[in-house]
C-alpha cells in the first residue's frame, strides 16, 4: 500500500494487486500496536482513504496473479478473478511484490500441546481473542483467563526443530499482548517466558519495562520444557534460569510466539518474475539494493524477512523510490 | 528443520526381516531376563528369527554417561559389538533405549568422523574385528509398532479393562530425526496398547525421565532420584494406572525397584508394576507368565495377573 501510495504521488500509475477482499494483510488481523498502542486499523482507513482517493491507483482485490512474461521493458502480468473466475493481462514496467508473512505450524512442538490441549494458541490466533474481548460489552468477559502464559521463540532461533533466525518483532509484540491482557483483566496473572527480550527500537525499551513494572507482567527467563493438562487448567513448566530453580505455573492459555516464515505463495510468485528466494522462502535482495530482488523487481516487508509495521513503510517507500528512479532513468 | 523428523513405520522398514541380530542388553539380559525372552517369543510368534552372539559385551553406554571412563573406549566397544553383527551381515536391533541411543550415536560419530573409526579399528583389529559401519541400529518398539496389525490378529488374550500407564523413557525420542514419532507429544505405544486390548492412560508425568541415567543406577544419589520418581509414580497411581510399561530396562530398574524404598521415605503406598512392553505384548499373544520372568519384578505381578486370570 505504502509503495503504490508513493509511486502515485510521483506521478505514475500503480495496480494494487490483493488476493484478499481487503487491503492491509496481517494488520487487519492485530488489535493493537506497539510502542505506542495504537489501533492499526486506524492506519488502514487512512491508508485507503488516500488510496481510493487517488486518481493513479487501481485497486483489485480478491485478484491473484497466475502468471508473467517478462518484455522488454516490464512484464505481461497474467490476473484472475477470486470472485467470478475472469482472467485479464496487465501490462506494467515495474513490479513490487508485498505478499506478507505468516506463522510456522508449531504443531511440531508437541510438549507445548497445540492443536492437542484446546486452550494452547499462536499469537496471532490470540490477537484475535483480544479483539473479541475488547469489543465484549460486559465488565470482565466471561471466558476471561484466570492465568496467561506467553511463550517467545517458538519455532525460532532452533536449529533442530524450527527456524535458526530469530523473528525479531515477538519480543515487542509479546509484551505488547501481555500488557493488554493486564489492561482488560488486571486480576489474571500473566507470565512471559523469554530468551532475552529483544527491543531494539524507538521507544521499544521503554515500552517493556512498562508492561513489567506498571503493568506487572511476570517475566521468566527460561524456554518452558513442556505444558501439562492438570485438572481443566495448563501447567506450563520451566526454569527460571536466573534464579536457578524450576519453577511451575498454572493458566488457563498458553500463548506461543511461533515463529514467522514467508507464505508459501512467495515463492511461487518471485519465481514468475524471476525473483530470487532463500532456504526459507523469504525474497532475497540483490548486492547493494536492499529492496530490489531482480531487474525492475522491487519487494517489501514481510515477505523480505520478518519486519514491525513502521519498517515495512519504510521499505515500501524505499521499494517506490527505486520504482520512481526506474521510471525517470526511462523517459 | 531440513532432515525429516518423523518416518513412518512403512519408510524405516520397507520389508520386515527374515533374520535380525538380537542386541542383549547388560540391564535388560541380565535384572529382567524375562524381558529378553519376550522380545524372542514376540519375535518368533511374528516369523523373526533372533540371532545372537556371547561375544558381545554390553554397550558401555551406561558407564560412558557415569564418566567411567574416556569416549574413545566406548567408541571402540561400539565398533567391536558392531563388527559382530556386521559378520553376520545382519541389522542390530535392540530392545533398550540405552542400548540404541548409544549405538546409535556412537556409531554415527564414527561414520562421519574417519580419524575415529580409524582409531576404534586399529584398536579391535588387534584381536581380528573390523568395523564398517553397514549394520543399522533399530529398536524393537520400532519393529512392534511396524507389525501392530499382525500383532493384533495374534492376541489370544485380550487385555480388557487392565489400565496400562506407558512410559517412552528418553533415549529413543531423543534422537528427534528417523524416528517414529513427535519427542515432544509420542502416542504411538498407546496404540499398541488398545491393541492389545487395554487401556492407556495419559497421566500427567506421562513424559517425565525415569531419572535412571542421572543417578538412580551408578551413583544412586537418593535425595536427588526419590522425590523425582515419586512425583512420576504418584501422578501414575493417581490416575488410575495399574501397570506401567516401558522399552528400557534401565527405565524398568528405576521405576520397578525404586518403589518400596519411597513407601519407605513418603510412607505411600505404591504397588504399581512395571514390565517391558515386549513382555505386555506376549501376555496378550499367548506365552504363558512362567516364560516372562517376573519373579524378576520386585512389584510382583499377581494383582494385575488375577485380574486376567492368569
Amino acid at each position: 500500500m505504502e509503495a503504490a501510495l508513493r509511486i502515485a504521488q510521483a506521478g505514475f500509475h500503480a495496480v494494487l494487486v490483493e488476493k484478499e477482499p481487503e487491503l492491509g494483510g496481517t494488520l487487519r488481523d492485530l488489535h493493537s500496536s506497539f510502542p505506542r498502542w495504537e489501533n492499526p486499523r486506524e492506519l488502514i482507513d487512512h491508508r485507503v482513504g488516500l488510496l481510493t482517493k487517488s486518481r493513479r491507483v487501481t485497486i483489485r482485490t480478491q485478484t491473484a496473479v497466475t502468471s508473467s512474461a517478462r518484455q522488454k521493458k516490464g512484464f505481461r502480468v497474467s490476473l484472475k478473478s477470486l470472485r467470478n473466475e475472469n482472467e485479464d493481462e496487465l501490462d506494467v514496467d515495474a513490479v513490487v511484490l508485498t505478499t506478507g508473512f505468516e506463522l510456522m505450524d508449531v504443531s511440531v512442538y508437541g510438549e507445548y500441546g497445540y492443536g492437542i490441549y484446546p486452550g494452547v494458541m499462536t499469537s496471532l490466533e490470540f490477537e484475535g481473542q483480544l479483539k473479541k474481548w475488547a469489543q465484549s460489552t460486559r465488565e470482565i468477559a466471561a471466558d476471561a483467563p484466570r492465568g496467561v502464559a506467553l511463550i517467545q521463540c517458538v519455532g525460532s532461533r532452533d536449529r533442530s526443530k524450527g527456524n535458526p533466525y530469530c523473528s525479531k518483532i515477538c519480543c515487542m509484540y509479546t509484551a505488547k499482548q501481555a500488557g493488554l491482557v493486564k489492561d482488560l483483566f488486571p486480576d489474571t496473572r500473566v507470565y512471559v517466558f523469554y530468551m532475552d527480550y529483544r527491543a531494539s527500537g524507538k521507544e521499544y525499551e521503554e515500552f517493556v519495562r512498562q508492561v513489567i513494572e506498571e503493568k506487572h507482567v511476570r517475566y521468566i527467563r527460561g524456554r518452558p520444557a513442556k505444558v501439562l493438562p492438570e485438572d481443566g487448567r495448563l501447567l506450563v513448566r520451566a526454569e527460571d534460569t536466573l534464579m536457578g530453580i524450576p519453577v511451575e505455573v498454572a493458566v488457563d492459555m498458553v500463548i506461543l510466539a511461533s515463529a514467522i516464515v514467508p507464505r508459501p505463495g512467495t515463492r511461487l510468485l518471485a519465481g514468475m518474475f524471476g525473483a530470487r528466494t532463500d532456504e526459507y522462502g523469504f525474497i532475497e535482495s540483490e548486492l547493494h539494493e536492499p529492496v530490489r530482488s531482480a531487474d525492475r523487481v522491487f519487494f517489501a516487508g514481510g515477505c523480505g524477512f520478518a519486519i514491525e509495521t513502521t519498517g515495512a513503510l519504510n521499505q515500501g517507500a524505499s521499494a517506490a523510490a527505486g520504482v520512481i528512479a526506474l521510471f525517470n532513468e526511462d523517459r | 528443520m531440513s532432515r525429516q523428523r518423523v518416518v513412518n513405520p512403512e519408510e524405516k522398514f520397507p520389508t520386515v526381516p527374515g533374520t535380525v541380530f538380537l542386541f542383549r542388553s547388560c540391564t535388560g539380559s541380565l535384572e529382567y531376563p524375562g524381558t529378553e525372552n519376550a522380545v524372542k517369543e514376540t519375535l518368533a510368534s511374528l516369523g523373526i528369527q533372533a540371532l545372537m552372539d556371547p561375544d558381545q559385551t554390553c554397550c558401555s553406554g551406561y558407564l560412558l554417561t557415569c564418566s567411567a571412563h574416556k569416549p574413545e573406549v566406548s567408541l571402540a566397544i561400539t565398533a567391536r559389538n558392531l563388527s559382530l553383527v556386521e559378520k553376520k551381515d545382519l541389522d542390530t536391533y535392540t530392545f533398550c533405549n540405552g542400548c540404541y541411543g548409544y549405538l546409535s550415536e556412537l556409531s554415527h560419530i564414527m561414520m562421519h568422523n574417519p580419524a575415529y573409526l580409524q582409531m576404534a579399528n586399529d584398536l579391535i583389529a588387534r584381536w581380528g574385528y573390523r568395523y564398517e559401519g553397514k549394520t543399522r541400529i533399530y529398536h524393537v518398539q520400532e519393529m512392534w509398532y511396524r507389525l501392530r496389525e499382525t500383532i493384533g490378529e495374534k492376541v489370544v488374550r485380550p487385555l480388557s479393562g487392565l489400565k496400562v500407564g506407558v512410559h517412552y523413557g528418553c533415549h529413543y525420542l531423543a534422537k528427534q530425526y528417523g524416528i517414529l514419532d513427535d519427542g515432544g507429544y509420542p502416542t504411538f505405544h498407546e496404540e499398541i496398547v488398545e491393541i492389545l486390548g487395554a487401556t492407556p492412560v495419559f497421566y500427567k508425568e506421562r513424559q517425565l525421565c525415569c531419572g535412571y541415567a542421572v543417578g538412580r543406577g551408578f551413583t544412586h544419589r537418593e535425595e536427588t532420584v526419590q522425590p523425582h520418581l515419586f512425583k512420576k509414580l504418584t501422578s501414575a497411581r493417581d490416575a488410575g494406572v495399574e501397570l506401567i510399561t516401558t522399552v528400557c530396562p534401565g527405565c524398568n530398574v528405576a521405576l520397578d525397584r525404586e518403589q518400596p524404598h519411597l513407601g519407605k521415605r513418603y510412607g505411600a503406598d505404591l504397588k504399581i508394576p512395571v514390565i517391558d512392553l515386549s513382555q505386555l505384548i506376549a501376555l496378550a499373544m499367548g506365552v504363558p507368565p512362567q516364560k516372562l520372568g517376573f519373579e524378576a519384578n520386585t512389584i510382583p505381578l499377581d494383582v494385575v495377573l488375577k485380574k486376567l486370570g492368569l
